[in-house]
């Protein structure tokens, strides 16, 4: 089907919807047809006709007056929460050369035997800001009306050499900085004596609609939510901080149908370059057990189907989720919106990260979490993942089998323990056809993975200081066509502490520690990291 | 042979889990099965007390439902008076539990404190299935000056001292227009059959084979009361100037109301409005504060498991990569805990509000340098939660650590790095652009 002729189809599910929400509409506060008799009989019972009874004791009580802040009624409706973080990370380093053969000296001009001379890479300590501020207002002057705006900064607070270890997507904006606005939208809600407006919800300006796929847009979104079925459609810019595409028109819709109290029908799409469209059922059964089943194509291409069960009864001690997924072909990019989208990108003119598509597989997940008593909590999953033709097996895509199993213990009041463990099989790749071609990385790739962690934490003061203390293992087996590696230990430290200076603010400190396998980074000795951070909110 | 023995784990720890859940449960459900098998009673036919004096007898209402006294439209309880009309030996001669057991709980019956409410809908009251807030509210929706509140509203509706439940109407009340000449149906001392049946169906309401329409009412309609709620009207009575509060406010969907059937509470989320929007609102009556509504809560403002070390059992390690579903539910609570998520939108359209303030805990300064694109190759699907390419493109297409000084880098300092992981050059190269400029394709 081409993208022209669905069009029209996707213009007729809107239509379609945008009538039965006229045909629906709650009706004000008055009937909708009001009968003279009725009127009158209340003009009758209202002129004396019965006599007036004694108040409600209830309705004795003075009412509490209503007091304004001195700063008007804007504080009362106005929201803030910020989050300010200083960051230091420090990394000391062996006095190995790195793996290209590089080493810590002045570059002198004259041939160095230990090495190539280039002090940068070897910047041992960076400091770095981040800041997050979402602020809005809810309900003020109008109490249909809320607005939230969200910002990012971050910024370096050293001067980051070009082979330092500490580079972060901070130093690919200019002045290595980066200010974002997240989100900022102006709301204007439907109150539900509103009738055909009940429900409704107008959203103008930058925000995230999430349906068929993410769509992060300038523009407006016009929402109607009511018993039986909600609606969302929505058109504007695509905006991004980190490419400029060259196709920015971004739209679609997300359509939900309710059948009784358990069962939804939903269909959601999305146009930007191709259509995306997804069509999910849900259906609660019983205690607890909710059903949800998904079809999702891109352009006119099936890609995904999945279908999910998840108890959870309502004692709230026991949760059980049943998943599969079958993925139908590879016609989509699973990051970005389409393969054009990236394409068109005149920011990113090369196609640096040749990660493919992932490529038809089975998944099957189970994940299981029952508190055993009021001290003990535990639980297991197993992911299993199978590629459906062996000769998709790749660098950055293979069948494998993920078991994770964790658990939480509360010894001592105010205590809790945390510990998981997390193992991942993947194919050994040696199954396949030798290499032949020096591009061939069917070979290549993680074919295990172990995990442990453990971590511990109390709580003092009623609750406002927080200590936790942790750490982790990590076990790799790796191969490549010319290298096999097994048991590469990287482990590390974790630590951190939260004291809450009233019920608005809060301070953090948090130290990691963490080494890796040195074959990787034989130039590194660690990588320690310490932040600061206060968390205001109002 | 792993993809056979994964399977093998795969059944063994379902049935492990399973068995342990149903085991516990079982526990449980096995002393409520035990309960249950009793040796029944020998089943009898049911008998509808109503259905039959008034389709098999052939009585009329009046027969049994008489004024309390002569003008007045408040009817008494059929007493023994009336009943003995008929069965006067069952009463004087040979008491009969059968006939007992229709107005008393006790037999021998000890008095009037042992009396069964009549027509009794679900054992608890009578209701009046159709009665249609529709037909009877006033179109002008005129304030009683007494109240500050709806008239049509307070006139029926009427409060305990403790201000807790409405109250609801009586034949009195319905008598204000009821008793006027020329309505239908009529309530006087002479009313008829045909006007009783103009608001009770008491066949019906015995009967709990009755249309679904009449069994699906709400449970507070039912039991007058709520379910582990805590909520005084008159409380909101003392604010109503304030928030400009009226019953519609509220019960916005009552005046629309053709039957009990169609008729809801609020939903928390109606709460919002007022509760969550101002700051003139204490912080404890705030919708973070569970208890301020919800009786069946622990002690604390949040209960036990909302806290935040101790969160809800659903959020295991799984539901932090796949918890969409969840969070996309019309009515998803997530908003108690997580703040940033506002309850009067659709869950599904905030997950930037927490996805963009949320980092997992695995992401340290290591992660960004060397350890994402491990955890990236073995399953990109969790990236995807937060960050489309271009993020990811952005860094890669800058020039890596690893490659300078550059023009050393490409005289040969890459082979040892490349010898270890070719994968990494390829992760941004391709042999065509930039390997072919010195190599041949083929392994020698």
């Amino acid at each position: 089907m081409s993208n022209c002729s669905r069009l029209p189809v996707q213009a007729l599910a809107v239509a379609v919807f945008c009538v039965i929400t006229v045909a629906t509409a709650r009706p004000a506060s008055a009937p909708p047809n009001p009968s003279p008799d009725i009127g009158d009989a209340w003009d009758s019972l209202l002129n004396g006709a019965v006599p007036p009874s004694t108040p409600d004791s209830a309705l004795v009580p003075a009412q509490a007056n209503y007091e304004a802040s001195p700063a008007g009624d804007f504080l009362h409706h106005f929201f803030m929460n910020n989050r300010t973080e200083y960051m230091n990370t420090q990394t000391p380093f062996t006095g190995l050369p790195t793996l290209t053969s590089v080493i810590n000296a002045p570059a002198t001009g004259v041939f160095n035997p230990s090495g190539i001379p280039y002090s940068p890479a070897f910047q041992s300590s960076t400091n770095e800001m981040y800041s997050f501020l979402n602020w809005g207002t809810r309900g003020w002057l109008s109490g249909r009306v809320n607005s939230n705006f969200t910002f990012a900064y971050s910024q370096d607070l050293t001067h980051v050499t070009n082979a330092s270890p500490q580079l972060s997507i901070i130093d690919t904006f200019g002045s290595n900085r980066r200010l974002e606005l997240v989100s900022g939208y102006i709301e204007v809600d439907g109150r539900p004596s509103d009738g055909l407006l009940a429900g409704s919800s107008l959203r103008l300006g930058r925000q995230d609609v999430y349906g068929a796929e993410l769509a992060e847009m300038d523009g407006a979104s016009l929402t109607v939510n009511r018993p039986r079925y909600s609606w969302t459609i929505y058109a504007g810019r695509r905006f991004t901080y980190f490419s400029d595409p060259f196709e920015r028109a971004i739209g679609g819709g997300n359509f939900l149908l309710r059948f009784g109290k358990d069962s939804t029908i939903e269909y959601d799409t999305l146009y930007y370059v191709l259509g995306t469209n997804l069509f999910r059922f849900r259906q609660g059964f019983g205690d607890g057990w909710l059903f949800t089943s998904s079809f999702r194509m891109v352009g006119s291409a099936p890609t995904d189907f999945t279908a999910d069960g998840i108890w959870s009864p309502e004692d709230g001690k026991t949760s059980l989720r049943l998943s599969f997924e079958q993925k139908l072909s590879n016609k989509d990019y699973f990051y970005d919106y389409t393969y054009v989208a990236r394409d068109l990108d005149p920011y990113n003119p090369l196609l640096r990260l040749n990660l493919e598509a992932l490529h038809p597989h089975s998944q099957f997940v189970i994940d299981f979490s029952r508190l055993i008593n009021d001290r003990v909590r535990l639980g297991a999953s197993v992911v299993v993942r199978h590629l459906n033709h062996i000769q998709d097996v790749g660098p950055f895509d293979t069948s494998f089998q993920d078991y994770r199993a964790y658990g939480q213990v509360f010894p001592w009041k105010r205590v809790d323990l945390l510990f998981a463990y997390h193992e991942r099989d993947a194919d050994d790749r040696t199954t396949t056809t030798p290499p032949l071609q020096f591009d061939d990385l069917s070979h290549t790739g993680e074919t295990k993975v172990q995990d442990v962690s453990l971590e511990i934490g109390r709580s003092f003061i009623d609750g406002r200081l927080v200590l936790r203390v942790g750490g982790y293992y990590r076990n790799l087996d790796f191969r490549d066509q010319f290298t096999v590696i097994t048991n590469a230990p990287d482990k590390g430290v974790l630590a951190d502490a939260s004291f809450k200076l009233d019920s608005r603010s809060r301070l953090t400190f948090e130290y990691g520690l963490d080494t890796d396998y040195h074959v990787f980074e034989p130039d590194i000795e660690n990588s320690q990291m310490f932040r600061i951070g206060v968390a205001w909110s109002y | 042979m792993n993809l056979r023995r994964s399977f093998s784990a795969v059944l063994c720890l379902a049935t492990l889990c399973l068995c342990a859940t149903l085991k516990a449960d079982g526990q449980q459900a096995g002393s409520g099965a035990a309960a249950s098998s009793n040796p029944q009673k020998q089943a009898q036919p049911p008998f509808y007390l109503h259905e039959y004096h008034t389709k098999q007898v052939g009585l009329d209402c009046d027969a049994c439902h008489v004024p309390e006294k002569q003008g007045s439209v408040v009817y008494q309880r059929p007493g023994h008076d009336q009943c003995t009309t008929c069965h006067d030996d069952d009463f004087n001669k040979e008491i009969k539990q059968q006939v007992c057991s229709q107005c008393h709980s006790t037999f021998p019956p000890t008095g009037s404190d042992d009396l069964l409410p009549f027509p009794r809908y679900k054992n608890v009251r009578p209701i009046v299935f159709d009665f249609s807030h529709a037909k009877h509210v006033d179109p002008h929706s005129r304030v009683d000056t007494r109240t500050g509140f709806r008239a049509d509203c307070t006139f029926c509706h009427r409060f305990p001292a403790d201000g807790a439940y409405a109250s609801f109407g009586d034949h009195v009340v319905c008598a204000a227009c009821h008793s006027k000449a020329g309505m239908k149906p009529l309530l006087s001392d002479k009313s008829t059959t045909a006007d009783c049946l103009g608001c009770h169906q008491p066949e019906a309401i015995e009967n709990p084979s009755a249309p679904p329409v009449h069994t699906q009412l709400a449970s507070f309609i039912v039991s007058g009361k709520y379910d582990q709620i805590r909520f005084s009207h008159a409380e909101h009575f003392k604010t109503r100037d304030a928030y400009r509060l009226d019953c519609t406010t509220c019960h916005y969907g009552v005046a629309a109301s053709t039957n009990l059937a169609s008729l809801t509470l609020p939903k928390m989320v109606d709460c919002v409005n007022c509760h969550d929007v101002s700051k003139t609102i204490a912080s404890y009556y705030r919708m973070s504060n569970c208890q301020v509504c919800h009786v069946d809560t622990p002690l604390g403002p949040l209960p036990g498991f909302h806290s935040a070390i101790v969160k809800p059992a659903s959020h295991t390690e799984g539901f932090r990569l796949r918890h969409a579903q969840e969070a996309s539910q019309p009515g998803a609570p997530c908003f108690v805990c997580h703040t940033s998520v506002q309850p009067t939108a659709v869950g599904q359209q905030q997950c930037a509000d927490c996805h963009q303030v949320m980092m997992p805990v695995n992401h340290t300064a290591r992660w960004k340098d060397d350890v994402h694109g491990k955890y990236a190759a073995l399953d990109r699907t969790t990236c995807e939660v937060c960050h489309i390419t271009d993020f990811c493109t952005r860094c890669h297409n800058q020039t890596p650590r690893s490659h300078f000084p550059l023009a050393q880098f490409e005289a040969g300092g890459h082979a040892q790095l490349a010898m270890v992981e070719e994968r990494s050059c390829f992760t941004c190269h391709t042999f065509a652009d930039t390997c072919s400029q010195c190599h041949s394709l083929n392994l020698k």
